[in-house]
Protein backbone atom coordinates (compact mmCIF):
# COMPACT_ATOMS: atom_id res chain seq x y z
CA UNK A 1 0.00 0.00 0.00
CA UNK A 2 3.00 2.23 -0.61
CA UNK A 3 1.15 4.68 -2.80
CA UNK A 4 -1.52 5.55 -0.29
CA UNK A 5 1.05 6.80 2.21
CA UNK A 6 2.72 8.87 -0.46
CA UNK A 7 -0.63 10.32 -1.49
CA UNK A 8 -1.58 11.10 2.08
CA UNK A 9 1.57 13.13 2.46
CA UNK A 10 0.38 15.46 -0.28
CA UNK A 11 -3.18 16.10 0.82
CA UNK A 12 -4.44 18.98 2.93
CA UNK A 13 -5.49 18.51 6.50
CA UNK A 14 -7.72 20.51 8.81
CA UNK A 15 -5.11 21.77 11.25
CA UNK A 16 -7.66 23.32 13.54
CA UNK A 17 -9.43 20.00 13.96
CA UNK A 18 -6.10 18.28 14.51
CA UNK A 19 -5.11 20.68 17.31
CA UNK A 20 -8.53 20.45 18.94
CA UNK A 21 -8.35 16.67 19.05
CA UNK A 22 -4.83 16.72 20.43
CA UNK A 23 -5.73 19.18 23.17
CA UNK A 24 -8.93 17.41 24.15
CA UNK A 25 -7.42 13.92 24.50
CA UNK A 26 -5.81 12.90 27.75
CA UNK A 27 -3.39 10.01 27.82
CA UNK A 28 -1.98 8.39 30.94
CA UNK A 29 1.49 6.94 31.44
CA UNK A 30 -0.08 3.51 31.73
CA UNK A 31 -1.79 3.85 28.37
CA UNK A 32 1.48 4.86 26.76
CA UNK A 33 3.23 1.94 28.38
CA UNK A 34 0.60 -0.45 27.11
CA UNK A 35 0.71 0.86 23.56
CA UNK A 36 4.50 0.68 23.51
CA UNK A 37 4.53 -2.83 24.88
CA UNK A 38 2.05 -4.04 22.32
CA UNK A 39 3.83 -2.27 19.46
CA UNK A 40 7.22 -3.66 20.35
CA UNK A 41 5.63 -7.08 20.45
CA UNK A 42 4.18 -6.61 16.94
CA UNK A 43 7.40 -5.18 15.56
CA UNK A 44 9.50 -7.98 16.97
CA UNK A 45 7.06 -10.65 15.92
CA UNK A 46 7.48 -9.51 12.32
CA UNK A 47 11.24 -9.76 12.55
CA UNK A 48 11.17 -13.36 13.76
CA UNK A 49 10.24 -16.21 11.49
CA UNK A 50 10.92 -19.48 13.28
CA UNK A 51 7.94 -21.13 14.88
CA UNK A 52 9.44 -23.54 17.32
CA UNK A 53 8.64 -23.46 20.99
CA UNK A 54 12.24 -22.75 21.90
CA UNK A 55 12.21 -19.61 19.81
CA UNK A 56 8.83 -18.65 21.20
CA UNK A 57 10.19 -18.91 24.71
CA UNK A 58 13.19 -16.81 23.82
CA UNK A 59 10.83 -14.28 22.29
CA UNK A 60 8.78 -14.07 25.45
CA UNK A 61 11.98 -13.25 27.29
CA UNK A 62 12.80 -10.57 24.78
CA UNK A 63 9.43 -8.99 25.21
CA UNK A 64 9.85 -8.72 28.94
CA UNK A 65 13.35 -7.41 28.30
CA UNK A 66 11.79 -4.80 26.09
CA UNK A 67 9.73 -3.49 28.94
CA UNK A 68 12.81 -3.07 31.07
CA UNK A 69 14.53 -1.41 28.17
CA UNK A 70 11.78 1.19 28.07
CA UNK A 71 12.36 1.90 31.69
CA UNK A 72 16.06 2.52 31.26
CA UNK A 73 15.87 4.67 28.19
CA UNK A 74 13.09 6.99 29.12
CA UNK A 75 13.46 8.51 32.59
CA UNK A 76 9.88 9.77 32.64
CA UNK A 77 8.64 6.27 31.98
CA UNK A 78 11.01 4.73 34.52
CA UNK A 79 9.65 7.09 37.14
CA UNK A 80 6.10 6.14 36.22
CA UNK A 81 6.55 2.40 36.28
CA UNK A 82 6.83 1.57 39.96
CA UNK A 83 3.42 3.15 40.51
CA UNK A 84 1.47 1.09 38.04
CA UNK A 85 -2.02 1.80 39.28
CA UNK A 86 -3.91 -1.00 37.64
CA UNK A 87 -1.76 -4.10 37.46
CA UNK A 88 -4.71 -6.24 36.35
CA UNK A 89 -5.11 -4.13 33.24
CA UNK A 90 -1.44 -3.59 32.68
CA UNK A 91 -0.63 -7.29 32.58
CA UNK A 92 -3.58 -8.09 30.35
CA UNK A 93 -2.07 -5.66 27.89
CA UNK A 94 -5.33 -5.06 26.07
CA UNK A 95 -5.46 -8.60 24.78
CA UNK A 96 -8.66 -9.86 26.35
CA UNK A 97 -10.08 -6.95 28.29
CA UNK A 98 -11.14 -9.46 30.96
CA UNK A 99 -9.42 -7.47 33.71
CA UNK A 100 -10.41 -3.95 32.66
CA UNK A 101 -12.77 -3.46 35.59
CA UNK A 102 -11.03 -5.59 38.21
CA UNK A 103 -9.15 -2.77 39.85
CA UNK A 104 -12.27 -0.69 40.56
CA UNK A 105 -14.06 -3.66 42.07
CA UNK A 106 -11.17 -5.00 44.08
CA UNK A 107 -10.24 -4.62 47.71
CA UNK A 108 -7.04 -2.83 48.47
CA UNK A 109 -4.74 -5.12 50.44
CA UNK A 110 -1.54 -3.10 50.10
CA UNK A 111 0.50 -5.10 52.59
CA UNK A 112 4.27 -5.29 52.19
CA UNK A 113 6.53 -7.97 53.61
CA UNK A 114 10.27 -7.96 53.42
CA UNK A 115 12.52 -10.98 53.71
CA UNK A 116 16.06 -11.55 52.56
CA UNK A 117 16.12 -7.95 51.31
CA UNK A 118 13.28 -8.60 48.86
CA UNK A 119 10.03 -6.73 49.35
CA UNK A 120 6.75 -8.22 48.15
CA UNK A 121 3.59 -6.13 48.30
CA UNK A 122 0.16 -7.63 47.72
CA UNK A 123 -1.70 -4.74 46.12
CA UNK A 124 -5.31 -5.58 45.29
CA UNK A 125 -7.46 -8.66 45.56
CA UNK A 126 -10.91 -9.61 44.38
CA UNK A 127 -13.08 -12.73 44.56
CA UNK A 128 -15.90 -13.31 42.11
CA UNK A 129 -17.24 -16.35 43.92
CA UNK A 130 -15.11 -18.71 41.85
CA UNK A 131 -11.73 -17.10 41.34
CA UNK A 132 -9.48 -15.22 43.71
CA UNK A 133 -7.38 -12.72 41.76
CA UNK A 134 -4.67 -10.66 43.35
CA UNK A 135 -1.89 -8.42 42.16
CA UNK A 136 1.53 -7.95 43.69
CA UNK A 137 4.74 -6.08 43.27
CA UNK A 138 8.26 -7.33 43.92
CA UNK A 139 11.20 -5.04 44.60
CA UNK A 140 14.54 -6.64 44.96
CA UNK A 141 18.06 -5.35 45.60
CA UNK A 142 19.30 -7.83 43.01
CA UNK A 143 18.12 -8.71 39.54
CA UNK A 144 15.76 -11.70 39.56
CA UNK A 145 16.01 -12.41 35.86
CA UNK A 146 13.39 -11.70 33.26
CA UNK A 147 10.58 -13.85 34.62
CA UNK A 148 11.14 -15.23 38.07
CA UNK A 149 8.78 -17.70 39.70
CA UNK A 150 7.37 -16.08 42.82
CA UNK A 151 6.66 -19.01 45.09
CA UNK A 152 7.31 -22.58 44.05
CA UNK A 153 4.52 -25.05 44.60
CA UNK A 154 1.20 -24.21 46.25
CA UNK A 155 1.42 -20.89 48.05
CA UNK A 156 -2.25 -20.03 48.59
CA UNK A 157 -4.44 -21.75 51.13
CA UNK A 158 -8.08 -21.08 51.88
CA UNK A 159 -9.39 -21.76 55.35
CA UNK A 160 -12.14 -24.35 55.59
CA UNK A 161 -11.77 -25.31 51.98
CA UNK A 162 -10.55 -28.76 51.17
CA UNK A 163 -10.98 -28.97 47.40
CA UNK A 164 -8.36 -28.36 44.76
CA UNK A 165 -7.21 -25.01 43.45
CA UNK A 166 -6.48 -24.31 39.80
CA UNK A 167 -4.11 -21.43 39.47
CA UNK A 168 -2.09 -19.24 37.19
CA UNK A 169 0.53 -16.65 37.93
CA UNK A 170 1.94 -14.06 35.58
CA UNK A 171 4.84 -11.83 36.48
CA UNK A 172 6.68 -9.22 34.44
CA UNK A 173 9.71 -7.08 34.91
CA UNK A 174 8.71 -3.43 34.65
CA UNK A 175 11.90 -1.65 35.67
CA UNK A 176 15.31 -2.79 36.87
CA UNK A 177 14.78 -5.06 39.89
CA UNK A 178 11.05 -4.31 39.92
CA UNK A 179 8.35 -6.77 38.95
CA UNK A 180 4.56 -6.80 38.95
CA UNK A 181 2.44 -9.90 38.93
CA UNK A 182 -1.07 -11.21 39.01
CA UNK A 183 -2.26 -14.57 40.23
CA UNK A 184 -5.62 -16.26 39.82
CA UNK A 185 -6.78 -19.22 41.87
CA UNK A 186 -10.11 -20.88 41.20
CA UNK A 187 -11.96 -23.08 43.61
CA UNK A 188 -14.23 -25.98 42.81
CA UNK A 189 -17.84 -25.01 43.50
CA UNK A 190 -18.78 -21.64 44.96
CA UNK A 191 -18.09 -19.80 48.21
CA UNK A 192 -19.47 -16.60 49.70
CA UNK A 193 -16.28 -15.59 51.42
CA UNK A 194 -12.69 -16.78 51.39
CA UNK A 195 -10.06 -16.39 54.05
CA UNK A 196 -6.82 -16.53 52.15
CA UNK A 197 -3.36 -17.26 53.46
CA UNK A 198 -0.66 -16.56 51.00
CA UNK A 199 2.75 -17.87 51.96
CA UNK A 200 5.69 -17.49 49.64
CA UNK A 201 8.78 -19.34 50.79
CA UNK A 202 11.01 -19.01 47.81
CA UNK A 203 11.64 -17.18 44.57
CA UNK A 204 13.08 -19.03 41.64
CA UNK A 205 15.32 -17.04 39.37
CA UNK A 206 15.46 -18.74 36.00
CA UNK A 207 18.09 -17.71 33.52
CA UNK A 208 19.70 -19.59 30.65
CA UNK A 209 18.10 -22.76 31.95
CA UNK A 210 19.83 -22.26 35.29
CA UNK A 211 17.67 -22.17 38.38
CA UNK A 212 18.65 -20.21 41.45
CA UNK A 213 16.47 -20.39 44.52
CA UNK A 214 16.22 -17.46 46.91
CA UNK A 215 14.65 -18.40 50.23
CA UNK A 216 12.61 -16.16 52.45
CA UNK A 217 9.23 -15.91 54.07
CA UNK A 218 6.56 -13.59 52.87
CA UNK A 219 3.14 -14.26 54.46
CA UNK A 220 -0.10 -12.47 53.86
CA UNK A 221 -3.64 -13.01 55.07
CA UNK A 222 -6.72 -11.41 53.61
CA UNK A 223 -10.42 -12.12 53.64
CA UNK A 224 -12.49 -11.50 50.55
CA UNK A 225 -16.23 -11.36 50.20
CA UNK A 226 -17.59 -12.40 46.86
CA UNK A 227 -18.62 -9.44 44.71
CA UNK A 228 -22.32 -8.96 44.09
CA UNK A 229 -23.49 -11.20 41.32
CA UNK A 230 -26.48 -12.35 39.40
CA UNK A 231 -26.61 -16.03 38.58
CA UNK A 232 -28.49 -17.39 35.56
CA UNK A 233 -28.99 -21.11 35.48
CA UNK A 234 -28.77 -22.32 31.91
CA UNK A 235 -28.47 -26.12 31.58
CA UNK A 236 -28.24 -26.19 27.79
CA UNK A 237 -26.25 -28.79 25.96
CA UNK A 238 -24.64 -29.33 22.60
CA UNK A 239 -23.26 -32.53 21.13
CA UNK A 240 -20.91 -33.64 18.41
CA UNK A 241 -19.08 -36.93 17.67
CA UNK A 242 -20.27 -38.21 21.03
CA UNK A 243 -18.72 -35.33 23.00
CA UNK A 244 -21.18 -33.32 25.05
CA UNK A 245 -20.73 -29.83 26.46
CA UNK A 246 -23.34 -28.41 28.82
CA UNK A 247 -23.45 -24.77 29.80
CA UNK A 248 -24.50 -24.97 33.43
CA UNK A 249 -24.72 -21.38 34.57
CA UNK A 250 -23.57 -17.88 33.94
CA UNK A 251 -22.70 -15.56 36.75
CA UNK A 252 -22.70 -11.84 36.03
CA UNK A 253 -20.50 -9.69 38.26
CA UNK A 254 -19.76 -5.95 38.13
CA UNK A 255 -16.48 -6.63 36.35
CA UNK A 256 -16.96 -9.89 34.47
CA UNK A 257 -19.10 -12.87 33.73
CA UNK A 258 -18.18 -16.40 34.64
CA UNK A 259 -19.48 -19.37 32.71
CA UNK A 260 -19.55 -22.80 34.32
CA UNK A 261 -19.75 -25.71 31.93
CA UNK A 262 -19.38 -29.44 31.87
CA UNK A 263 -17.70 -31.62 29.31
CA UNK A 264 -18.41 -35.28 28.80
CA UNK A 265 -16.10 -37.57 26.88
CA UNK A 266 -17.62 -40.75 25.42
CA UNK A 267 -16.56 -44.02 27.06
CA UNK A 268 -14.95 -45.42 23.95
CA UNK A 269 -12.45 -42.57 23.71
CA UNK A 270 -11.67 -42.18 27.35
CA UNK A 271 -9.10 -44.95 27.54
CA UNK A 272 -6.71 -43.59 24.99
CA UNK A 273 -7.24 -39.84 25.13
CA UNK A 274 -4.83 -38.18 27.46
CA UNK A 275 -6.13 -34.68 27.46
CA UNK A 276 -9.53 -33.33 26.47
CA UNK A 277 -10.54 -29.80 27.27
CA UNK A 278 -13.37 -27.62 26.05
CA UNK A 279 -13.03 -23.87 25.60
CA UNK A 280 -15.79 -21.41 24.82
CA UNK A 281 -16.08 -18.72 22.21
CA UNK A 282 -18.73 -16.22 23.24
CA UNK A 283 -20.48 -13.59 21.16
CA UNK A 284 -23.41 -11.35 22.01
CA UNK A 285 -26.30 -10.17 19.85
CA UNK A 286 -24.64 -6.78 19.34
CA UNK A 287 -21.72 -8.41 17.57
CA UNK A 288 -19.22 -8.20 20.44
CA UNK A 289 -16.83 -11.09 20.86
CA UNK A 290 -15.63 -11.93 24.36
CA UNK A 291 -12.24 -13.46 24.91
CA UNK A 292 -12.06 -15.54 28.02
CA UNK A 293 -9.59 -16.70 30.59
CA UNK A 294 -9.57 -20.33 31.63
CA UNK A 295 -10.08 -20.97 35.31
CA UNK A 296 -9.08 -24.61 35.13
CA UNK A 297 -11.45 -27.32 36.22
CA UNK A 298 -12.04 -30.48 38.16
CA UNK A 299 -13.59 -33.79 37.38
CA UNK A 300 -13.41 -37.50 37.64
CA UNK A 301 -11.30 -39.55 35.27
CA UNK A 302 -13.47 -42.62 35.79
CA UNK A 303 -16.68 -40.97 34.59
CA UNK A 304 -15.11 -38.77 31.90
CA UNK A 305 -16.98 -35.76 33.22
CA UNK A 306 -15.05 -32.53 33.74
CA UNK A 307 -16.35 -29.26 35.14
CA UNK A 308 -14.70 -26.18 33.75
CA UNK A 309 -15.22 -22.47 34.05
CA UNK A 310 -14.11 -19.46 32.07
CA UNK A 311 -14.16 -15.77 32.93
CA UNK A 312 -14.95 -13.07 30.39
CA UNK A 313 -14.91 -9.29 30.50
CA UNK A 314 -18.06 -7.51 31.65
CA UNK A 315 -21.10 -8.22 29.54
CA UNK A 316 -22.22 -5.25 27.45
CA UNK A 317 -25.28 -3.84 29.19
CA UNK A 318 -27.48 -3.79 26.10
CA UNK A 319 -26.71 -7.39 25.16
CA UNK A 320 -29.70 -9.68 25.51
CA UNK A 321 -28.46 -12.92 23.98
CA UNK A 322 -25.23 -14.87 24.05
CA UNK A 323 -24.10 -17.34 21.46
CA UNK A 324 -21.61 -19.83 22.83
CA UNK A 325 -19.54 -22.12 20.63
CA UNK A 326 -17.62 -24.75 22.57
CA UNK A 327 -14.41 -26.02 21.00
CA UNK A 328 -12.96 -29.26 22.24
CA UNK A 329 -9.21 -29.72 22.08
CA UNK A 330 -8.17 -33.33 22.10
CA UNK A 331 -4.67 -34.54 22.63
CA UNK A 332 -3.37 -38.06 22.75
CA UNK A 333 -0.08 -36.72 23.98
CA UNK A 334 0.89 -36.09 27.54
CA UNK A 335 3.96 -34.64 29.16
CA UNK A 336 5.12 -31.75 31.30
CA UNK A 337 5.90 -31.40 34.96
CA UNK A 338 3.92 -31.64 38.12
CA UNK A 339 4.58 -30.41 41.64
CA UNK A 340 3.87 -32.49 44.73
CA UNK A 341 2.55 -30.87 47.88
CA UNK A 342 6.05 -30.05 49.09
CA UNK A 343 6.68 -28.15 45.91
CA UNK A 344 8.97 -30.81 44.54
CA UNK A 345 9.08 -30.93 40.77
CA UNK A 346 8.39 -34.19 39.00
CA UNK A 347 8.72 -34.71 35.26
CA UNK A 348 5.87 -36.66 33.70
CA UNK A 349 6.84 -39.24 31.12
CA UNK A 350 5.80 -38.04 27.67
CA UNK A 351 3.22 -40.28 26.04
CA UNK A 352 2.09 -40.38 22.43
CA UNK A 353 3.19 -38.42 19.44
CA UNK A 354 -0.01 -37.94 17.49
CA UNK A 355 -1.27 -34.62 16.32
CA UNK A 356 -3.79 -32.74 18.41
CA UNK A 357 -7.38 -32.50 17.25
CA UNK A 358 -10.00 -29.79 17.51
CA UNK A 359 -13.77 -30.28 17.40
CA UNK A 360 -16.03 -27.24 16.99
CA UNK A 361 -19.42 -27.99 18.50
CA UNK A 362 -22.77 -26.59 17.37
CA UNK A 363 -23.46 -23.28 19.07
CA UNK A 364 -25.79 -22.69 22.01
CA UNK A 365 -27.89 -19.54 22.26
CA UNK A 366 -28.77 -18.18 25.67
CA UNK A 367 -31.24 -15.45 26.52
CA UNK A 368 -29.67 -13.22 29.12
CA UNK A 369 -32.60 -10.88 29.70
CA UNK B 1 22.48 7.94 21.00
CA UNK B 2 19.20 9.07 22.47
CA UNK B 3 16.10 9.79 20.56
CA UNK B 4 14.87 13.39 20.71
CA UNK B 5 12.99 16.08 18.83
CA UNK B 6 15.79 16.52 16.30
CA UNK B 7 16.53 12.96 15.34
CA UNK B 8 13.39 10.88 15.86
CA UNK B 9 12.33 10.92 12.20
CA UNK B 10 15.76 9.76 11.09
CA UNK B 11 15.83 7.07 13.76
CA UNK B 12 12.34 5.96 12.80
CA UNK B 13 13.50 5.49 9.22
CA UNK B 14 16.41 3.42 10.50
CA UNK B 15 13.93 1.26 12.42
CA UNK B 16 15.22 2.18 15.84
CA UNK B 17 12.71 1.07 18.44
CA UNK B 18 13.35 4.06 20.68
CA UNK B 19 11.98 6.31 17.93
CA UNK B 20 8.76 4.31 17.94
CA UNK B 21 8.52 4.80 21.70
CA UNK B 22 9.24 8.48 21.23
CA UNK B 23 6.36 9.01 18.81
CA UNK B 24 4.00 7.11 21.11
CA UNK B 25 4.99 9.46 23.95
CA UNK B 26 4.62 12.51 21.76
CA UNK B 27 1.57 11.72 19.66
CA UNK B 28 -0.54 9.08 21.41
CA UNK B 29 -3.07 11.76 22.37
CA UNK B 30 -3.57 12.84 18.78
CA UNK B 31 -3.81 9.27 17.52
CA UNK B 32 -6.13 8.07 20.27
CA UNK B 33 -8.38 11.13 19.96
CA UNK B 34 -8.67 10.74 16.20
CA UNK B 35 -9.40 7.01 16.37
CA UNK B 36 -12.00 7.50 19.12
CA UNK B 37 -13.65 10.28 17.14
CA UNK B 38 -14.16 8.03 14.12
CA UNK B 39 -14.85 4.70 15.79
CA UNK B 40 -16.91 6.31 18.51
CA UNK B 41 -17.19 5.57 22.20
CA UNK B 42 -19.73 2.82 21.67
CA UNK B 43 -17.24 0.42 20.17
CA UNK B 44 -15.28 -2.15 22.06
CA UNK B 45 -12.10 -0.72 23.45
CA UNK B 46 -10.31 -3.67 21.86
CA UNK B 47 -10.97 -2.37 18.38
CA UNK B 48 -9.79 1.11 19.23
CA UNK B 49 -6.60 -0.29 20.71
CA UNK B 50 -6.10 -2.51 17.68
CA UNK B 51 -6.50 0.46 15.36
CA UNK B 52 -4.05 2.61 17.36
CA UNK B 53 -1.53 -0.20 17.14
CA UNK B 54 -2.02 -0.43 13.38
CA UNK B 55 -1.48 3.32 12.96
CA UNK B 56 1.91 3.22 14.65
CA UNK B 57 2.84 0.06 12.78
CA UNK B 58 1.95 1.74 9.47
CA UNK B 59 4.17 4.69 10.37
CA UNK B 60 6.95 2.29 11.35
CA UNK B 61 6.64 0.35 8.11
CA UNK B 62 6.32 3.37 5.81
CA UNK B 63 8.56 5.90 7.52
CA UNK B 64 10.90 5.74 4.54
CA UNK B 65 8.29 7.38 2.36
CA UNK B 66 8.15 10.41 4.57
CA UNK B 67 10.10 13.58 3.79
CA UNK B 68 9.80 16.73 5.86
CA UNK B 69 10.07 18.18 9.34
CA UNK B 70 8.31 17.52 12.63
CA UNK B 71 5.23 19.56 11.80
CA UNK B 72 4.81 17.73 8.47
CA UNK B 73 5.30 14.46 10.30
CA UNK B 74 2.52 15.28 12.74
CA UNK B 75 0.14 16.04 9.87
CA UNK B 76 1.18 12.88 8.05
CA UNK B 77 0.59 10.82 11.18
CA UNK B 78 -2.81 12.46 11.65
CA UNK B 79 -3.81 11.60 8.07
CA UNK B 80 -2.64 8.01 8.44
CA UNK B 81 -4.65 7.76 11.67
CA UNK B 82 -7.77 9.06 10.02
CA UNK B 83 -7.29 6.74 7.07
CA UNK B 84 -6.76 3.69 9.30
CA UNK B 85 -9.71 4.57 11.54
CA UNK B 86 -12.05 5.04 8.58
CA UNK B 87 -10.79 1.80 7.10
CA UNK B 88 -11.58 0.07 10.40
CA UNK B 89 -14.97 1.68 10.52
CA UNK B 90 -15.79 0.36 7.05
CA UNK B 91 -14.57 -3.11 7.92
CA UNK B 92 -16.62 -3.26 11.07
CA UNK B 93 -19.72 -2.28 9.12
CA UNK B 94 -22.76 -0.72 10.61
CA UNK B 95 -23.51 -1.48 14.23
CA UNK B 96 -26.66 -1.00 16.20
CA UNK B 97 -25.25 2.10 17.69
CA UNK B 98 -22.77 4.42 16.07
CA UNK B 99 -21.51 7.79 17.10
CA UNK B 100 -22.81 10.86 15.31
CA UNK B 101 -19.46 11.31 13.66
CA UNK B 102 -19.47 7.79 12.25
CA UNK B 103 -23.10 8.12 11.23
CA UNK B 104 -22.51 11.25 9.21
CA UNK B 105 -19.51 9.59 7.66
CA UNK B 106 -21.59 6.66 6.51
CA UNK B 107 -24.37 8.84 5.21
CA UNK B 108 -21.95 11.01 3.28
CA UNK B 109 -21.12 8.14 0.96
CA UNK B 110 -23.40 7.35 -1.95
CA UNK B 111 -23.84 3.86 -3.34
CA UNK B 112 -21.52 4.81 -6.13
CA UNK B 113 -18.91 5.91 -3.62
CA UNK B 114 -19.20 2.60 -1.84
CA UNK B 115 -18.47 0.86 -5.13
CA UNK B 116 -15.39 3.00 -5.60
CA UNK B 117 -14.27 1.97 -2.13
CA UNK B 118 -14.70 -1.67 -2.85
CA UNK B 119 -12.16 -1.38 -5.65
CA UNK B 120 -8.84 -2.66 -4.56
CA UNK B 121 -7.30 0.15 -2.54
CA UNK B 122 -3.95 -0.23 -4.18
CA UNK B 123 -5.44 -0.02 -7.64
CA UNK B 124 -7.40 3.00 -6.59
CA UNK B 125 -4.25 4.66 -5.28
CA UNK B 126 -2.42 3.83 -8.50
CA UNK B 127 -5.29 5.31 -10.49
CA UNK B 128 -5.34 8.47 -8.41
CA UNK B 129 -1.69 8.99 -9.29
CA UNK B 130 -2.64 9.30 -12.95
CA UNK B 131 -4.89 12.29 -12.21
CA UNK B 132 -3.93 15.95 -12.10
CA UNK B 133 -2.41 17.06 -8.76
CA UNK B 134 -5.56 18.85 -7.65
CA UNK B 135 -7.73 15.82 -8.42
CA UNK B 136 -5.28 13.57 -6.59
CA UNK B 137 -5.85 15.63 -3.47
CA UNK B 138 -9.62 15.62 -3.87
CA UNK B 139 -9.78 11.84 -4.36
CA UNK B 140 -7.43 11.06 -1.49
CA UNK B 141 -9.31 13.38 0.87
CA UNK B 142 -12.67 12.03 -0.16
CA UNK B 143 -11.96 8.32 -0.25
CA UNK B 144 -9.13 7.79 2.18
CA UNK B 145 -9.82 10.46 4.77
CA UNK B 146 -13.62 10.66 4.50
CA UNK B 147 -13.62 14.45 4.14
CA UNK B 148 -16.94 15.87 2.92
CA UNK B 149 -17.10 17.74 -0.40
CA UNK B 150 -17.84 21.05 1.32
CA UNK B 151 -14.78 20.77 3.52
CA UNK B 152 -12.60 19.73 0.60
CA UNK B 153 -13.83 22.81 -1.28
CA UNK B 154 -13.01 25.03 1.70
CA UNK B 155 -9.54 23.66 2.15
CA UNK B 156 -8.59 23.76 -1.49
CA UNK B 157 -10.22 27.13 -2.18
CA UNK B 158 -12.66 25.73 -4.74
CA UNK B 159 -16.42 25.84 -4.99
CA UNK B 160 -18.46 22.81 -3.97
CA UNK B 161 -19.59 22.45 -7.59
CA UNK B 162 -16.00 22.43 -8.81
CA UNK B 163 -15.15 19.65 -6.36
CA UNK B 164 -18.22 17.61 -7.36
CA UNK B 165 -17.45 18.05 -11.04
CA UNK B 166 -13.90 16.89 -10.59
CA UNK B 167 -15.05 13.88 -8.57
CA UNK B 168 -17.62 13.07 -11.25
CA UNK B 169 -15.08 13.29 -14.07
CA UNK B 170 -12.55 11.32 -12.07
CA UNK B 171 -15.01 8.53 -11.38
CA UNK B 172 -15.96 8.43 -15.06
CA UNK B 173 -12.31 8.10 -16.00
CA UNK B 174 -11.91 5.34 -13.42
CA UNK B 175 -14.93 3.50 -14.82
CA UNK B 176 -13.50 3.72 -18.34
CA UNK B 177 -10.15 2.47 -17.18
CA UNK B 178 -11.76 -0.41 -15.31
CA UNK B 179 -13.72 -1.43 -18.43
CA UNK B 180 -10.58 -1.25 -20.55
CA UNK B 181 -8.67 -3.48 -18.17
CA UNK B 182 -11.33 -6.14 -18.21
Amino acid sequence: MRDIYRLLKEVEVDEMEMSEIEEATKVTMLEKAKVKKRLLKSVRKKKGCAGTKVIAAAFAGLLVGGTAYLGINNPAYAAGIPVIGDIFRFLDNGRTGVYDLYQVNSNEVNVSKESNGIQITVKDAVFDGKTISYTYEVKSPQDLGESPLIGVGPSLRIQNYTGGLAGSDHVEKVAPNTYVGQANYSIAGDMEQVECQLTINDILKIENNQHEKINGKWSFAFTLQTVESDVKLVHKRTEKDGYVVTIDKIKLTPMSFVTDYTQQVPDEYRERLQDVSAHLIVKDDLGNVYEGEDNGGHGDASTGIMNWSMTFRKLEEKASKLTITPIIYISENKGGVSFDENGKEKKETPVGTRENKKVTMPEITIEIK
Amino acid sequence: MRCDERNYIERLKKKKEDALEYIVDKYLGLVKGTVCKVLGPTYQSGEIEECINDVFLAVWNHANQFEGDGEDFKKWLYKITKYQAIDYYRKIGKRDEVSLEAESLAQGLSTEDQVVLQENKRELAAFIHTLQPIDQKIFAMKYFLGVKSDDIANQLGLTRTAVDNRVFRGKKKLAEQATMNR
